[in-house]
């Protein structure tokens, strides 16, 4: 108690101290969680539309491949001569789109934008553990964007190895033109944004760990922390290792070290490299990129959690059940990064064990699935635009998640590996659902971040569109991996038996047009309400977190006077016997008696004992306003 | 007065609206007029270039006029809702209704969507496997897809269900219904079980698959196959069965693949266009990489695996069903098996293709005769090998024993100049 | 913008940050497990490790980390008696850091004598170079860490004193331990 009365002078002081910020530390260098959640989402937003547009190329290539498109040479100059995309500006384009999609704007945007806005609102808490460590974080991670898209501007193009670049490709410029400078870059990019990351991932934990309110403990937080927490212990426990990775990509890129390299020959060129092993990048590799794709996912389930529960008004169904399968998959995604790798040669029996593991993760997931469901059921559900994205998330969520029962059987994955039915997995349960769970985040977190509403009729209308040209998308893709059409092919008309696939290909093209504009809705939607919004009222969605009791201005701080304490769990919605249909954490069972039950109280006899008392003299019969 | 504000936005959002509409197709004029000019004397592209231009400004026009029409749409709903609110009227339009019933119609759409997926592009799929582990993945693949199919469906229909009937309103409220562990358990040891028994058989077919037992009367044939940007090269073992050792460091332009003729198992190895495989006889094909990780992908024998640079990989599979009939079984007297490249390689990597045909044994035979040797007149010289010494004594196929051999192969040996 | 803070806050902000120096130290153990576990598998999968007989002047490097070690700990406990003292231990620290920095990079000299450089077709041998060069970077934090301790030492608040020093040791032992495992990781990976 003391010390938070101490930590409030502290507060006053520095609001009086600093009165005349100047722009360039409200705005650019800021050390506030929430500007700094702010930065992160517009960034995030802007790699996103530019990853899209680089799709929209890709597919039109796709789409049309002996067109040429002269408007294309006017954007892209000699890497579309003719209007043609070329084939290794083809790869970069892929490679560039993935790289950014997955860790600039699923991590990066995702993760930094909701866990930097809601762990100290959501906890209780003035500011992160290091205010600079946060800054610091964003800026590295604009470095990293900025540098990637530098890569544009070099000669031989950006990185075109895929997003995993795989060595000896990315290691030699020989090899392809992108794994020149281009990929020089891409790797110093990475390296930043690791870096960006693991700031970002040591300081949730740490605030988490550290810096909750009075009242708040572990098993009283929403579940969008819990998710944000183990999402950043993943990041902790697995961006080393990419790091470790990139570094020696590095060294044998620059230096000439033999870490992945060994055996080359180009045409009768022998390199001098000997001894080591491609492999071992993959492995590398996919230790932190499995770990990479539930970074990427998780935070989107637990701010799904959050907007279907509150706008289902119903209690998430099995809270602890939920916690727990996060954690399960938290663990378990350490042990599974082999399926990416079945078909590589690597020792059978590996296989066999990755096999095991991965389907085993899909347990966790299932069980959130469900209690997804049951929240629904018999719930009196608001479709706000974030509840919307929320259900879709979990549409997506089941698609893709059932696909990738076909992609962890060893068995199964010998003939779909690298085929497009693996993009049609990723994109629908990476891509589509943890898209989807971070705009049902911006919408719902909109108020709390701009302190005004978004329309919500173009919420319905970005919505729909959205969600249906994402299923016209990906849904056809699986049947072209099923015919055994390879991904990161940059025409399919060199065999005959894809042929046939190409109108599909132009439907898929129009369908992913018309979600690419759909998301005009959404900027706009969002751009315009951040001046020209309704403002928003305190607690616009009647939710019970401690985000919603802080003011709607933005205060250093978050909260004028004392924090508040935490009483309950964030998800006693609709409980019989209080009059309204939510009950905020800030609220002490003492003032809601006639709807208190009996494992609220977690053992407590003396409050137990109260409790009875009052039941006593209150029969259920006349539902009396709640004492005081 | 705040209507008047919006519709004098909407005035300015029309304004540049038009503005860029104009400005892109000023753009797009000149573009035109410039590469008319410069590719004039290419006889192909001249190919309705204004056609394309014409059908960008039609869709950007197409484009920007439905923005307008929502915007329009968006501010009648608007006023037509403020003028309800302001004689005291309730809402007229229940958001939650028409979001539930979209809902509800997306199912039904769905559903049928789903089904004509499964059924048209279903049809559009890879033939049955032609190998023998390929029918097992195969009926594996049809037992996954069954299992998840009715997860999918069940679970979409209840989703979008509950998302219609529990919609919001402001008469009813929400079941307080926070847990219930026999319902959890229930739907974690559900899953549980069906997954184990999908992982048992996936392990075992994946053993069966990888953990062949040498059947001594029905030896495999070993063929090499090294992939490099963007070609595969073929290497059938000659007449000893035994594909002999290879060096990269060896590599010239007279011997490609590096091939070290100090052993005695290479000089007889022969060289193939095409891969040619004796039908219902195993095939051991060793798999290399010059440069770049390739993948070695038969999509219609149900085999993929990665050539990898300093690594041999190994895949063993028999061919079930031959060309010809594969020819008649799928009417289609052009039909043909593929190899690919299914790891991103560089700029070729999408057209990176071998011809496999699958042949009866007196063709397989047959032709094998005609196949060339790597060993040329060159490279005997090179290797201080006698100039027209006789092909290696020409062991007994059978008595070779193919698999003992491999560690010794997998051995790059120094180079000896 | 914290420094100006009234002291009694210090505390306050003091326990989130040592755990972020906690979880650093956990980010940096992994990355060099993900460099020990390539060597693993690169040694198990070639069955060869790097093949040399290290250079002795690691011996010598390590019984300075470990002496170093000891004057952080000496500094930390003198810092409630004397300022000086403990300042002296400090630059004693300090000292012993540079001097451990010069050993380590005589050892690559030593090593590139005898014909083990860092481009070398044997990775584990390139690794010992990316370990050690990783590690000096951590190095260079840690003296980052006690420098400032050691300006801090007598000007700052007591408190603030006290959590610079126990900070700049967490990081300084996990350093010297650090570099104790990757040691002893390397003479038993032969
Ligand atoms: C039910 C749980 C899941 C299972 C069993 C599963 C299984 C797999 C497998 C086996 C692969 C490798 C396919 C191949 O390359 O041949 C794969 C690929 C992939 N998965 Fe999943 N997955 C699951 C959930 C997820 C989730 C939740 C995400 C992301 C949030 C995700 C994202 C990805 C991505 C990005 C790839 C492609 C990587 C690449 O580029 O090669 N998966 N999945
Ligand atoms: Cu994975
Ligand atoms: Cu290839």
């Amino acid at each position: 108690m003391s010390t938070i009365a101490i930590h409030d002078t502290h507060h006053d002081h520095h609001d009086h101290g600093h009165h005349k910020e100047t722009f360039l530390t409200k705005y650019i260098f800021s050390q506030d969680h929430k500007m700094i959640a702010k930065q992160f989402l517009i960034t995030g937003i802007i790699m996103a539309v530019i990853a899209m547009g680089l799709s929209i190329l890709f597919r039109i290539q796709l789409a049309w491949p002996d067109k040429s498109f002269p408007f294309l040479e006017t954007f892209l100059g000699k890497w579309a001569e003719g209007g043609r995309i070329k084939p290794d500006f083809y790869l970069a384009l892929v490679t560039i789109h993935g790289t950014i999609m997955v860790f600039f704007v699923l991590t990066a945007g995702l993760s930094g934008t909701f866990s930097n806005l809601l762990i100290p609102l959501q906890l209780g808490a003035r500011d992160m553990a290091s205010p600079f460590l946060n800054m610091l974080s964003y800026w590295f991670f604009f470095m990293a964007c900025a540098i990637m898209m530098g890569s544009f501007f070099v000669q031989t193009g950006p990185a075109s190895a895929g997003w995993t670049v795989y060595p000896p490709l990315s290691a030699l410029p020989k090899a392809v033109t992108g794994s020149g400078l281009g990929m020089t870059l891409w790797l110093i990019s990475m390296v930043l944004f690791v870096a960006s990351s693991l700031m970002g991932g040591i300081n949730y934990v740490s605030t988490v760990l550290n810096m909750r309110t009075k009242g708040m403990d572990l098993w009283k937080m929403p579940l969008t922390i819990w998710a944000f927490f183990l999402t950043a212990i993943l990041g902790i426990l697995s961006f080393p290792v990419l790091v470790a990775g990139v570094v020696l990509l590095i060294f044998d890129r620059s230096f000439g070290t033999s870490f992945y390299l060994s055996d080359i020959v180009f045409g009768t060129q022998i390199l001098p490299n000997e001894g080591g092993s491609p492999i071992l990048w993959q492995h590398l590799f996919w230790f932190l990129g499995h770990p990479e794709v539930y970074i990427v996912i998780m935070p989107a389930l637990g701010i799904s959690s959050e907007v279907i529960s509150v706008n289902a008004r119903k209690p998430i169904f099995g809270y602890h059940a939920m916690v727990y399968s996060l954690i399960g998959i938290t663990v378990l995604s350490f042990i599974v990064w082999g399926h990416h790798m079945f078909v590589t040669g690597m020792n059978p029996l590996l296989g066999g064990v990755f096999m095991i593991t991965t389907l085993i993760i899909a347990v966790p997931s299932a069980v959130k699935t469900f209690n997804y469901l049951a929240t629904l059921w018999r719930g009196n559900i608001r479709f706000t635009p974030a509840m919307l994205f929320a259900i879709g998330l979990v549409s997506f969520f089941i698609s893709g998640g059932l696909t990738g029962i076909f992609l962890g059987n060893a068995s199964l994955d010998i003939n779909l590996h690298d085929t497009y039915f693996v993009v049609a997995h990723f994109h629908l349960v990476m891509g589509s659902a943890a898209i989807f769970g971070m705009l049902a985040g911006v919408y719902h977190w909109y108020p709390k971040m701009f302190g005004r509403m978004m329309n919500a009729k173009l919420g319905y209308l970005h919505f729909w569109l959205t969600f249906i040209s994402a299923y016209l998308v990906f849904f056809p893709l699986h049947f072209l991996g099923l015919d055994g059409v390879p991904r990161r092919y940059y025409v399919f008309t060199e065999f005959e038996f894809m042929r046939k696939w190409l109108t599909v290909n132009v439907f898929v093209t129009w369908a992913a047009i018309l979600g690419a504009l759909a998301q005009v809705a959404f900027l706009w939607n969002f751009f315009y309400s951040i001046f020209k919004g309704k403002k928003a009222p305190q607690n616009p969605w009647e939710a019970n977190t401690l985000e919603w009791t802080t003011p709607v201005e933005h205060l250093h701080g978050n909260w004028p006077g004392e924090i508040p304490t935490v009483y309950r769990w964030p998800y006693d919605y609709s409980k019989p016997g209080h009059d309204e249909d939510f009950i905020p954490q800030t609220i002490p069972f003492s003032q809601t008696m006639s709807s208190n039950l009996p494992h609220d109280f977690e053992g407590n006899e003396e409050a137990e004992r109260i409790q009875r008392e009052w039941d006593a003299q209150n029969p259920p019969a006349e539902q009396k306003a709640p004492l005081h | 007065m705040s209507l008047i504000k919006v519709i004098g936005n909407k005035k300015t959002v029309v304004l540049t609206a038009l503005s860029t509409a104009f400005a892109s197709v000023s753009v797009f004029a000149q573009e035109t007029a410039v590469t008319a000019t410069t590719t004039a004397n290419t006889p192909e592209a001249k190919v309705d270039m204004d056609a394309i231009y014409k059908s960008v400004i039609f869709y950007s026009l197409i484009f920007l006029s439905f923005c307008l029409f929502v915007a329009i749409v968006g501010r009648a709903i608007r006023i037509y809702e403020l003028t309800r609110e302001v004689q005291g009227k309730p809402a007229a339009i229940n958001w939650n209704k028409v979001n539930a019933s979209l809902f509800a119609l997306f199912l039904l759409i769905g559903l049928y969507g789903v089904y004509w997926e499964y059924t048209v592009h279903g049809s559009m799929l890879l033939p049955d496997a032609s190998s023998e582990h390929g029918r097992k993945i195969d009926e594996m693949f049809n037992l996954t897809l069954i299992i998840t199919t009715i997860v999918f469906i069940v679970t979409h229909i209840l989703l979008f269900a509950f998302a219609y009937f529990y919609k919001h309103s402001a008469k009813r409220r929400a079941y307080f219904y926070p847990h219930n562990n026999t319902i959890e358990k229930i739907w974690t040891i559900a899953p549980a079980l069906v997954l184990t028994v999908l992982v048992l058989m996936g392990f075992l077919t994946w053993r069966s698959i990888f953990y062949k037992t040498e059947d001594p009367n029905n030896k495999a044939l070993q063929v090499e196959v090294i992939s490099e940007q963007f070609a595969w090269q073929i290497r059938y073992p000659g007449s000893d069965g035994i594909v002999g050792d290879r060096n990269y460091k060896l590599t010239t332009g007279a011997n490609v693949l590096g091939i070290d003729f100090k052993d005695k198992n290479s000089r007889d190895d022969q060289m193939a266009d095409e891969l040619w495989l004796p039908v219902n006889k195993p095939v051991k094909v060793i798999l290399g990489s010059k440069d770049v990780i390739h993948s070695f992908y038969l999509p219609h024998f149900r085999v993929q695996l990665n050539t990898v640079p300093g690594m041999r990989t190994y895949f063993e599979f028999t061919p079930t069903v031959t060309t010809q009939q594969m020819k008649e079984k799928m009417n289609d007297p052009a039909f043909e098996y593929v190899l690919l490249c299914s790891k991103i390689c560089g700029q070729g990597h999408y057209n990176m293709q071998k011809r496999v045909r699958v042949v009866t044994e007196q063709e397989y035979a047959e032709w094998i005769k005609q196949q060339p040797e790597w060993l040329n007149d060159d490279l005997r010289k090179a290797f201080n090998l006698p100039a027209s010494a006789k092909p290696v004594t020409a062991a007994p196929a059978a008595a070779a024993d193919t698999t003992a051999k491999d560690s010794t192969t997998n051995q790059p040996k120094a180079a000896t100049i | 913008m914290v420094t100006s803070l009234p002291k009694q806050t210090g505390n306050y902000d003091m326990k989130p940050k040592k755990f972020i120096v906690w979880l650093f130290v956990v980010s940096s153990t992994i990355m060099f497990g993900g460099w020990t576990s390539y060597y693993l598998v690169f040694s198990g999968s070639k069955g060869k490790g790097h093949g040399l007989v290290l250079p002795d002047v690691f011996i010598y490097s390590t019984l300075v980390l470990l002496a170093s070690s000891v004057c952080l700990f000496l500094a930390s406990r003198a810092r409630h008696k004397s300022t000086s003292l403990q300042k002296r231990y400090l630059l004693l620290t300090i000292l012993l850091g540079l001097v451990f920095a010069y050993l380590q990079y005589s050892a690559w000299a030593q090593m590139s004598l005898g014909g083990a450089y860092f481009i070398n077709n044997n990775a584990g041998i390139s690794m010992i170079y990316v370990f050690t060069l990783f590690h000096s970077l951590h190095i260079i934090a840690g003296l980052g860490l006690i420098i400032s301790a050691f300006f801090g030492a007598g000007k700052v608040s007591a408190e603030r004193n006290g959590y610079r020093m126990e900070i700049a040791s967490i990081f300084w032992h996990f350093i010297d331990i650090l570099w104790i495992y990757l040691y002893v990781f390397l003479l038993l990976n032969r």
